[in-house]
């Protein structure tokens, strides 16, 4: 409700913007900025694996009425998005028109690889995706959808960019709040199933040892789970992190060889778990103790 | 062969700095299988064959248009043979809520004619689609048009036109049909999740050759996945062919034929499918009773996939196709077959 | 349940017969004559259609063995992937150009074509005609070989091949059905074989 302000009697003739967003995530930052002249609809659910999904018709349908579309970017979606742009048939969300908006393109992104092969696994040359999962990163992205916003309606200009200053304040508050509950996280070390904490780890200065995973994306042989399993131990690892979508039944082994206790976290808001992006921040703060 | 092996060269030795800028991409597919017979009048090669090499650019030209080039080598006969499938243009940022596509292309008709052979969920074309539309399927030169109805349900209608000089197979450039090759794709969808649903289309198909002989192709097509997490828990794909050829002194030719695969997920990365064919012939008679003659000929063929990534696929499976008529089977086809597939490079974002 | 419905009242259109293949009576011939060891019947003066329909409608490809005498006047006509009325098909037309050398002609869709071999009284070839393709496939060959294929006329492994750079052949289409015949007087006529599979798989 913050983030709703009161509108000019203009508004009521307003037709929203419609936004189609790939992530819940990026759903929530575009409600966040847009308020009450954004309709902001996300594609996945938030329990998906955004990965491993097909180019859905009735995706192809919602993305053919968009005004704008956001999306991760840095090669999260390359697998499906494209084809659901290009089968809409709708100009002004293609590539290089002002209703895209590539969050990926305005952040400082983590781990970019300079010549990427296959053997690697699945690594994206652009930097890791998951930067929703710091509030600082986050925040990065929050710039891209001012922009394309105030691009595709300048009228709410004024909104936007106050809505944001309101963002960055809720944003601080939150970091303050993620703070206090890593405390005592500093003196810990951590391991994860897959490198989804890479933002989270460096913004809030975490001791953070390396994956359960060798080649990413790639499910761990028996041998690869024993020998890390075995290195957790001797490295006196104090927890594993893992998230929803990762396959439970491995890290399960990994703690039985390790000894190292392990939790799981929501990967996206959703539904079923953390239904706003203070939730899935704090929930996963809460999950980097003991 | 040398064609393809110097373009191939050329090709991937241009300036780095082109690629950068002008966001060329190329994918590689290679398509290897060995099929060994296990009957006597298998006609199994039980040789591994390099079945397709298939290569296949694809860039925005500019801010309106897309371009795409695939060629392929394929063994024919112990011979490989190149060819160019697809040289084309298109946009989707002309008209609204549509797609034009003009130049040559795998006609936009049917579930197996528009996904190239080795994004095929199995090894072999289906008798029906090897008999109406050739083993690989058909491409053609034209233009496509493809438009997404403004209603919520996703409805989409694909129709296009294209030269017909050739139908299938061909040695020789062909002649002027009497009435070009034209089509028409009508796709809808229901979801069952967000990851899950089943696509649905009819199709059409006809041409009428340069001799008068009209042909008409009517047929139907069926999708549908379950996802769960990241693997494709269950799916299933079939397609129903009819074909009339109506021949100048009027006479008709028809036949049927359909396929249903079923494929499931076993654990990570390996499926268990089961295709099962049907075909007849419905106009076939006897030359000196003048009579009917009842036939039919069906397919059994489970294999099995395993997928390191989405990149490689490793098959096994057993094909089993028989042919009776009138009462007595008369061709028994049992093979073992191996199916080894890879890409490499970029490759296309996938359909539903 | 609405769908469930429609879907069998589909399949009561088709019969139990009708999916498993059985006889229906259509093969049987009786008590006929033979004609080179195949079964016809007469349509016209000389002119026989014989035992055998060729897959698909005709869109399939398959081979025929011919085994007949040619004297110094005499004629021999294949008629191949025809209709019924042995009309729009291939027809390989055999006459006799001197004691050792036999003229073939081919017509196929007013394409025509010919090609002269060696060959005794007694001519024996086998043709595979491959109606599968956009223009139909014909090769030739002496029933004793060599059997050669694609580029059988360089390396004289055949005896004709429309595929060859030198035959008139380009886009003639394909013949028109899928029966076969013969025109021919009958003591000519020594043995007749098809259709059978083809000899050249693509």
């Amino acid at each position: 409700m913050k983030y709703l302000f009161v509108t000019l009697i203009q508004l009521s003739i307003f037709a929203k913007l419609n936004v189609l967003t790939t992530t819940t995530d990026i759903s929530w930052l575009v409600k966040a900025i847009g308020g009450e002249r954004v309709k902001v609809t996300s594609l996945l659910s938030g329990t998906e694996d955004p990965h491993y999904v097909d180019a859905m018709p009735h995706w192809i349908s919602k993305t053919s009425r968009a005004d704008i579309v956001c999306l991760v970017g840095l090669e999260l979606e390359i697998a499906w998005l494209p084809k659901v742009l290009q089968r809409s048939g709708n100009k002004k969300i293609q590539k290089g028109h002002k209703g895209y908006c590539n969050i990926g393109s305005a952040i400082n992104s983590l781990e970019k690889v300079e010549s990427p092969d296959r053997s690697m696994g699945d690594v994206h040359s652009g930097g890791n995706p998951h930067y929703h999962l710091s509030p600082k990163y986050f925040l990065q992205g929050a710039s891209k959808v001012v922009d394309v916003l105030i691009e595709n309606d300048s009228k709410g200009a004024d909104i936007y960019l106050k809505n944001l200053e309101v963002l960055k304040k809720d944003m601080a508050s939150l970091q303050k709040e993620v703070r206090s509950i890593l405390k005592t996280s500093n003196k810990m070390s951590f391991m994860s199933y897959h490198k989804e904490f890479s933002y989270f780890v460096e913004e809030f200065k975490l001791n953070y040892v390396g994956e359960v995973e060798e080649t990413p994306g790639v499910p761990p042989s028996a041998g690869r789970i024993a020998r890390i399993g075995l290195y957790a131990k001797n490295k006196n690892v104090d927890l594993a992190i893992a998230t929803k979508n990762n396959p439970e039944k491995i890290m399960k082994k990994f703690q039985e060889i390790s000894g190292v206790p392990y939790k799981l976290v929501d990967i996206s808001i959703n539904d079923k778990g953390a239904k706003n992006y203070r939730e899935l921040i704090l929930q996963l703060a809460k999950a980097f103790t003991l | 062969m040398k064609q393809f092996l110097i373009t191939s060269i050329l090709l991937t030795s241009l300036n780095i700095f082109a690629f950068d800028s002008s966001g060329l991409k190329i994918s590689l597919a290679g398509d290897m299988v060995y099929d060994q017979g296990l009957n006597s009048t298998s006609t199994a090669n039980e040789s591994l064959t390099m079945r397709g090499a298939e290569m296949m650019f694809f860039a925005p030209i500019d801010h309106r248009f897309d371009g795409v080039l695939s060629a392929a080598a394929h063994d024919e006969n112990g011979e490989t043979v190149f060819e160019l499938h697809e040289l084309y243009f298109s946009s989707s940022k002309i008209i609204d809520r549509s797609r034009l596509k003009v130049g040559q292309f795998f006609l936009g008709v049917g579930r197996l004619n528009q996904t190239h052979q080795h994004d095929w969920p199995f090894m072999k074309a289906p008798k029906v689609h090897s008999e109406f539309f050739d083993d690989e399927g058909i491409f053609d030169s034209g233009v496509e048009f493809s438009h997404l109805f403004n209603t919520d349900r996703f409805l989409d209608l694909t129709v296009g036109i294209t030269s017909g000089h050739k139908y299938g197979h061909a040695h020789s450039s062909g002649s002027k049909p009497k009435v070009p090759t034209h089509y028409l794709s009508l796709k809808s969808f229901t979801e069952l999740s967000n990851t899950s649903g089943i696509q649905y289309a009819f199709n059409y198909l006809g041409r009428t050759d340069d001799e008068g002989d009209k042909l008409h192709i009517p047929g139907l097509e069926i999708v549908g996945k379950w996802r769960e997490g990241r693997a494709i828990k269950y799916m299933f794909q079939g397609e129903a062919w009819y074909r009339n050829v109506e021949d100048i002194s009027g006479s008709n030719s028809e036949q049927v034929g359909a396929y249903l695969y079923n494929q499931f997920l076993l654990q990570a990365n390996t499926y268990a499918g089961i295709r099962l064919d049907g075909y007849k012939d419905l106009s076939k008679k006897n030359s000196i009773t003048g009579k009917k003659q009842n036939n039919i000929t069906y397919g059994v063929t489970p294999e099995f996939t395993w997928s390191s990534s989405e990149f490689v696929k490793i098959r096994s499976g057993l094909a089993h196709i028989f042919t009776r008529e009138e009462g007595v089977t008369t061709t028994k086809d049992t093979s073992l077959n191996f199916q080894f597939v890879f890409i490499l490079g970029a490759h296309p974002a996938h359909e539903f | 349940m609405k769908k469930i419905l429609l879907i069998l009242t589909l399949f009561s259109f088709v019969s139990c017969s009708d999916l498993t293949g059985e006889s229906t009576g259509a093969n049987n011939l009786g008590l006929g004559g033979l004609l080179g060891n195949i079964s016809f019947v007469e349509v016209g003066s000389n002119l026989y259609r014989l035992e055998g329909t060729a897959t698909n409608g005709g869109d399939t490809a398959h081979s025929y063995n011919l085994d007949f005498k040619l004297g110094d006047s005499d004629e021999f006509s294949v008629l191949l992937f025809t209709r019924e009325d042995l009309s729009g098909g291939l027809e390989v037309k055999f006459t006799r150009v001197d004691a050792n050398t036999v003229k073939a002609k081919f017509s196929l869709n007013g394409t025509e074509d010919f090609v002269n071999f060696e060959s005794s009284e007694n001519v024996s070839v086998v043709i595979d005609i491959h109606n599968d393709e956009n223009d139909a496939h014909i090769i030739m060959w002496d029933q004793t070989g060599p059997f050669g294929d694609e580029e059988c006329m360089d390396d004289e492994t055949c005896l004709f091949n429309t595929d060859h750079f030198g035959t008139k052949w380009g886009s003639h289409g394909k013949a028109a059905g899928s029966f076969w015949g013969v025109k021919s007087i009958k003591e000519n006529i020594i043995k007749l074989e098809g259709p059978n599979e083809t000899v050249f798989n693509h």
